[in-house]
């Protein structure tokens, strides 16, 4: 038996001891901010950010993607500090006193590591509570954007840093649809749901892509022979996420989402890594 | 962050009372526990979202347009399913199944008719930006869900003070089978108080997109923690503890997550296990009961 794991990221559910699980459509969570932590450590003392707060949801998404920031920010000869590191339930709605609490803190810029309804509420109670920071990441933005986009409005989401996902990108996958025709098929067949488009469908046809390729050089459906086939995709296949690369023990090391920030029209740009691009990072009261 | 913490939690926590007060006061008069209050709240919210989203109708002008309709729409409820409930010996425990059901069915429903995704309303269709409160900053959608919280609950006590029908309702709470010797008509105050109660969860609902950042259908079930909370830390069966349940909730919240943040979540299930030890009838209880 293998399990195809389509999103979950959690870092403990990955052991060199268990070869029953393989991640499918997004990075592991400890490899998944890399790019925001070089970010920070490269760009950030140039841009004036070096005081940094750390607010996360305490879940295995979030929560490792906290640890691994935390230990990258805090290397020896680190040109950044971390002033604010405080964990919440992943039930939170309300993050006004929070607010109030990083804003004592006096940092330059503040991530926050949410799931979708935390990241609703910390952006709103942020517009309301009357604060400023220079610079503030939020995960979801960037992952479910149509619906941050309706909850938050375009004002709240001007000058935000979030990760740049498939949706943002429109990579061109060898293998499956293209981001026009998935979004295009994904709103004909789900667009009365409610359920909107966002980076979790892509995750979604992508899973669906790597199994059917994986089942197509498989030999037989023992585990061995199912996760020798995954295997044998790992740094090949070009999917729409961009290329699916596992680590040794299953995780997913590839499809990195580059760091964005939203404009005031609401859209999204690439300010990091330089070779992706297409934007400078504008650094100011968010 | 103290002040901040506690200005913030003291209007935070007038909504939590009104969150509890519907919920309390159905089990006041009828001694049956609504578990199914959570999910009216979230079909408050929902209706809330409509009713802005379809209509352009503000939150001010849907919260009594929400509580008049769900006041209506309770009561063939009430008449499809209480009289047999309350007529069964062991109403009270009867009551956890036959809401628990109703709150899943209410669940099921709206995620189907809704989706999962998150909703809410913009705070400028309430009241947006900041708002200087106890010298502290908050948000002015808050201070105005607090102000209408406040303004239900007054409403409320003067209603149950100083009307005829409020004071059958407490003669009700007090003793049914003495209010009924007295020639109350118990169907037709239970009746009324259930239809208050959901039109109080209802109204709680209009306002839950602001306090609670967004809705999705399956927020039900821990909504109804935290009233259970709030009620059961005022004191179960008497509605005007519950002001106190939520001012406790409220400023217990934010004090947790000012300095122990991480385990915020911990405090329904604290304040629970501390009353139940403590003060099992409840902060105000005695009193309350005496009066």
């Amino acid at each position: 038996m293998l399990l195809f794991d389509p999103t979950g990221t959690g870092a403990a559910f990955f052991s060199k001891d268990n070869p029953y699980i393989v991640l499918l459509a997004d990075p592991v969570s400890s490899v998944w901010p890399r790019y925001l932590w070089e970010f920070v450590l490269n760009e950030g003392p140039k841009l004036g950010l070096k005081r940094i707060a750390l607010l996360y949801a305490t879940n295995d998404f979030t929560g490792t993607q906290a640890n691994a920031l935390r230990t990258a920010l805090k290397a020896p000869g680190s040109p950044v500090e971390i002033v604010f590191d405080e964990g919440v339930p992943t039930s939170t709605s309300n993050y006004t006193v929070l607010i109030d609490n990083i804003a004592a803190a006096n940092p330059d810029l503040v991530i926050e590591l949410g799931y979708t309804g935390n990241d609703i509420a910390f952006l709103r109670n942020l517009q309301d509570s009357g604060q400023k920071f220079k610079a503030v990441f939020a995960l979801y933005p960037g992952i479910e954007t149509n619906v941050l986009m309706k909850n938050v409005d375009k004002s709240g989401l001007a000058g935000i840093f979030t990760y740049v996902t498939a949706l943002g990108l429109d990579l061109k996958p060898e293998a499956g649809l293209s981001l026009a025709e998935l979004r295009e098929a994904y709103e004909k067949a789900y667009g009365n749901t409610g359920v909107e488009f966002g980076w979790n469908a892509i995750a979604g046809h992508v899973t669906g892509i790597v199994i059917t390729e994986a089942l197509a050089h498989a030999d037989t459906l023992a585990q061995e022979d199912l996760r020798k086939a995954v295997f044998s995709l790992s740094g090949k296949l070009k999917t729409l996420d961009g290329t699916f690369e596992l680590r040794e023990d299953g995780a997913q090391i590839g499809e990195l989402t580059p760091i964005g920030q939203f404009d005031a029209e609401g859209n999204l740009r690439v300010v990091y890594p330089p070779e992706l691009a297409n934007a400078k990072p504008v650094i100011g009261q968010t | 962050m103290l002040l901040h913490a506690l200005a913030g939690g003291l209007v935070y926590g007038c909504y939590f009372a009104l969150l509890g007060l519907g919920l309390n006061l159905v089990f006041g008069v009828m001694r049956i526990v609504n578990l199914a209050h959570g999910d009216l709240i979230m079909l408050g919210a929902m209706a809330a979202y409509f009713l802005y989203h379809l209509a352009g109708l503000s939150p001010l002008w849907a919260a009594p347009l929400v509580a008049g309709g769900f006041f209506l729409l309770a009561l063939p409820l009430y008449a499809a399913l209480l009289p047999r409930l309350l007529a069964a010996r062991e109403a009270e425990m009867l009551s956890f199944t036959l809401f628990f059901g109703l709150q899943q069915i209410i669940e099921a429903l709206a995620a189907i008719a809704f989706g999962p995704s998150e909703r809410s309303l913009p705070a400028r269709s309430l009241a947006a930006g900041p708002i200087v409160l106890l010298g502290q900053s908050v948000p002015k959608s808050w201070a105005f869900s607090a102000l209408v919280a406040v303004i239900a609950i007054g409403l409320f006590y003067l209603s149950l003070h100083h009307t005829r029908l409020g004071l059958f309702t407490r003669a009700v709470m007090a003793s049914p089978e003495e209010a009924a010797a007295s020639g109350i008509d118990l169907s037709r105050i239970s009746a009324i108080a259930f239809g208050l109660g959901v039109a109080l969860a209802g109204l709680a609902g209009v306002f839950a997109p602001f306090m609670l950042g967004s809705v999705t259908p399956a927020m039900g079930a821990s909504l109804n923690l935290v009233a259970f909370a709030t009620v059961v830390v005022g004191s179960l069966g008497a509605p005007l503890g519950t002001i106190f349940g939520g001012l406790v909730y409220g400023v217990g919240l934010l004090l947790m997550q000012t300095y122990f943040s991480t385990w915020a979540d911990l405090l329904p299930d604290l304040l629970l296990i501390a009353i139940l030890l403590f003060r099992p009838s409840g902060l105000l209880g005695r009193r309350l009961r005496v009066a």
